[in-house]
């Protein structure tokens, strides 16, 4: 405000006529403390001025509260990122396990390689020196004989045999566990908030290796991907946790109906109509209820037992297949014979496609 | 890469006759609307033009007000009419008449009652575009009413015009120019938007106060306890026989409510040396005289600030205080703020008052962006 605010015209025209402004200045007055002692009365002398101040007032009120109330939508979208993020870490740690046993196993296989490869090394070792001593201690007669026995006291028939797959086995078994680690590397890997060009085929390569653990006892897992499917603008990480969530929930959908009875199968499609990219997810399980089925996709619904799932998951794939990708997510589900969720995803950023036009 | 169309259409007319304007505005807006908003010069015959509009929009909701000049896909555009339409893949439109409005609150409440009914799909979002007789002194009771009635949707409007003839203003709904009536149109509509309120002026340290009134006929008759035009004619520097109009688009005074200052604006001095307002006043009020800053720069940031919100808008709906557009004249920026306008795609008028939510104002830019297909 300015400091001192004057209320007298400092260019009356009738300076001269000092009684005029004398008046004037008394009504002034008078009609202030008149409107100072209604406000002290009631505050409403009723009428559209007062309905204007109130109104005002009102509004600045309102102005007030949405900023408050946009303040409040913020700190929200942060918090539904951290969910996504906590999320992630937990799949991720519920997959470890899993990935752990998958990497054991050809680890296993490789040590026991190495032992016989140890043990192997040494016969022939042991061979080869028998053979130098009858070299130089046997005459060319007993020679031949000499050394056929030793071969055949080194097994050296079993060894020529099993060495080659052996290797094989082994090197098979190390790329094994290099795809499995890159593949979790993949995965985990935490990802920006800025899209790039993503090949869904190779997300779900990777999530089908790390998650192999949950379904291999369950279920096949069968992909039919279509290799022309062009790139998309997306979020790697996060479209690996929202096809993870589904193929895990496939998994679990399938042992609850045939257990490891071998039946089990999930297919997972890809393929691209129009200007959208398709991610089909199918399953063999139970199917979804019809009274549950309008809240699948509600954060903190589940049917699942403590410890299996904490009801995110879908929630999580809606918001980042809707929220952040402007795609769509369906369920197509029969009650006894299984579950399709379908991801329609597009293929450029719509703020690329959305040119203007007026007719 | 796919084209998509805008999600409203724009169109502006020059026809001095009705049926050609009508028919004209009718093939440029297309089928398929929900609804169309028309800004309508008063030289019109309007009951012609009432007639040729109801035959060339048949079964869309269909309303618009006189005004003091229009804003089109042109800019400033002084003749003929600009309008928006709302096609039915975008939008539902509900057009509701308010009328007597020295008796409104019976048709208020129905008003009220007729859009808390009203069941948009799932997902998509209400705004209220107001239209309101400009010669009526009812915008505060009604805007007031209306606003408290509908309960949180967001309301911008307008009080029609006659080219500063100051005799009759009209809106337009349910097939006739009505006097005496205001018309709220509800949109529901998936597209996103947001409201935008523009004032430049900013108090001085010259205090005025209204030391006599008749507040039902918004006259001031006295300030400091002389006549109110000498007073206002001391306090801005001009002789009181030269005030006019660009004296009151240029100075008008200011209000303090809590931290906010808000503008009232004077529309003619009378006969007795009293001055008429655009708006409510009230023996007592201690007002500030107003001086002007930058027109166009705080266009532009307001703009900016919805464009950040809602992307680049389609069109903007907008409500522009006659007085403004005088301001621009005498200061020579008329043209430069009409081609912000095109550019910016504003369709709208220069009004008699401007209402957001439940306030009426003066000397304001008051809008509704609407952003494109979402």
């Amino acid at each position: 405000m300015n400091p001192t605010p004057s209320i007298h015209p400092p260019l009356m025209p009738s300076s001269g006529d000092a009684q005029r402004e004398l008046e004037a200045m008394r009504k002034t007055v008078a009609v202030l403390t008149e409107a100072l002692e209604q406000q002290q009365a009631s505050g409403s002398a009723g009428g559209a001025f007062a309905l204007f101040r109130q109104s005002a007032q009102l509004q600045t009120l309102v102005e007030e509260k949405t900023r408050a109330l946009a303040r409040m939508v913020e700190e929200l979208g942060a918090t539904q990122t951290q969910l996504v993020h906590a999320q992630k870490l937990e799949a991720v740690g519920q997959l470890a396990a899993g990935v752990a046993h998958e990497i054991n196993t050809p680890l296993q296989y490789i040590g026991d390689n190495l032992q016989f490869l140890d043990k192997a090394f040494n016969r022939i070792v042991t061979l080869l020196d028998r053979v130098v001593e009858a070299a130089e201690e046997c005459d060319p007669d007993e020679f031949a004989e000499v050394v056929q026995k030793a071969m055949k006291k080194a097994r050296i028939d079993f060894v020529r045999k099993r060495v080659p797959r052996a290797l094989e086995q082994s090197i098979e078994g190390v790329q094994n566990v290099s795809h499995i680690v890159a593949a979790m590397k993949a995965f985990s890997h935490p990802g920006g908030d800025e899209k790039q060009p993503t090949n869904l085929n190779r997300l779900l390569d990777t999530t089908r290796t790390v998650s192999r653990n949950e379904w291999k006892y369950v279920a096949e897992l069968l992909l039919d991907l279509d290799n022309g499917l062009p790139p998309i603008e997306g979020l790697p990480s996060e479209l690996n946790q929202v096809f993870l969530n589904l193929i895990v929930n496939a998994a679990h959908a399938i042992s609850d109906r045939h257990g490891t009875s071998g039946e089990g199968k999930i297919v997972v499609r890809t393929r691209a109509e129009g200007d959208h990219a398709i991610v089909e997810i199918r399953d063999n399980g139970g199917g979804i209820p019809e009274e549950i089925r309008s809240r699948i996709f509600d954060p903190f619904f589940t049917t699942k037992e403590v410890g299996r799932g904490t009801g995110q998951g879908l929630a999580i794939a809606r918001s980042i297949v809707v929220d952040k990708h402007g795609g769509e997510i369906e369920v197509d589900t029969v009650v006894g014979e299984g579950t399709t969720f379908r991801i329609k995803l597009p293929l450029s950023s719509p703020n690329e496609s959305a040119t203007e036009s007026e007719r | 890469m796919t084209t998509r169309p805008t999600a409203t259409v724009r169109a502006a007319t020059h026809a001095r006759l009705p049926h050609d304007a009508a028919s004209e505005l009718a093939d440029a807006l297309g089928h398929d609307l929900a609804g169309a908003l028309l800004f309508v010069s008063p030289r019109y015959d309007r009951d012609a033009l009432a007639s040729a509009l109801a035959v060339a929009f048949p079964e869309v909701a269909v309303v618009g007000c006189t005004t003091s000049g229009q804003i089109g896909p042109s800019g400033f555009q002084p003749d003929g009419i600009t309008a928006v339409g709302f096609p039915r893949s975008h939008f539902q439109i509900e057009a509701h008449a308010i009328e007597p409005l020295d008796a409104m609150q019976g048709a208020v409440t129905e008003v009220c009652e007729g859009v808390e009914a009203s069941q948009p799909p799932r997902g998509w979002k209400t705004f209220g575009l107001l239209l309101v007789d400009g010669l009526s002194m009812a915008e505060e009771r009604l805007a007031a009413a209306l606003y408290a009635g509908v309960g949180g949707i967001p309301i911008v409007g307008g009080s029609a015009g006659d080219d500063l003839a100051f005799e009759a203003t009209h809106v337009y709904v349910d097939g006739c120019f009505r006097s005496n009536a205001a018309v709220l149109l509800i949109v529901h509509t998936p597209v996103a938007f947001t409201t935008i309120k523009v004032m430049h002026h900013v108090p001085t340290d010259r205090r005025l106060v209204i030391t006599a009134a008749d507040p039902a006929q918004r006259l001031v008759r006295e300030i400091n306890g002389y006549p109110a035009a000498t007073a206002y004619a001391a306090a801005v520097g001009v002789a009181p026989e030269e005030l006019c109009t660009e004296t009151f688009s240029r100075h008008p005074v200011m209000l303090r409510l809590g931290n906010e200052h808000y503008i009232r604006s004077i529309q003619c001095v009378e006969a007795d040396g009293s001055m008429r307002f655009y708006c409510a006043i009230d023996k007592g009020l201690v007002l500030s005289v107003a001086k002007p800053s930058t027109p166009l720069d705080s266009l532009q940031r307001a703009f900016e600030r919805a464009q950040r919100e809602i992307g680049q808008p389609s069109v903007v709906l907008g409500c522009d205080c006659i007085l403004r557009r005088l301001e621009l004249e005498s200061l020579g920026l008329a043209d430069e703020v009409g081609r912000f306008f095109a550019d910016t795609r504003v369709v709208g008028f220069s009004t008699y008052g401007e209402q957001v939510d439940g306030v009426h104002v003066n000397q304001t830019f008051a809008g509704i962006a609407l952003g494109g297909m979402p």
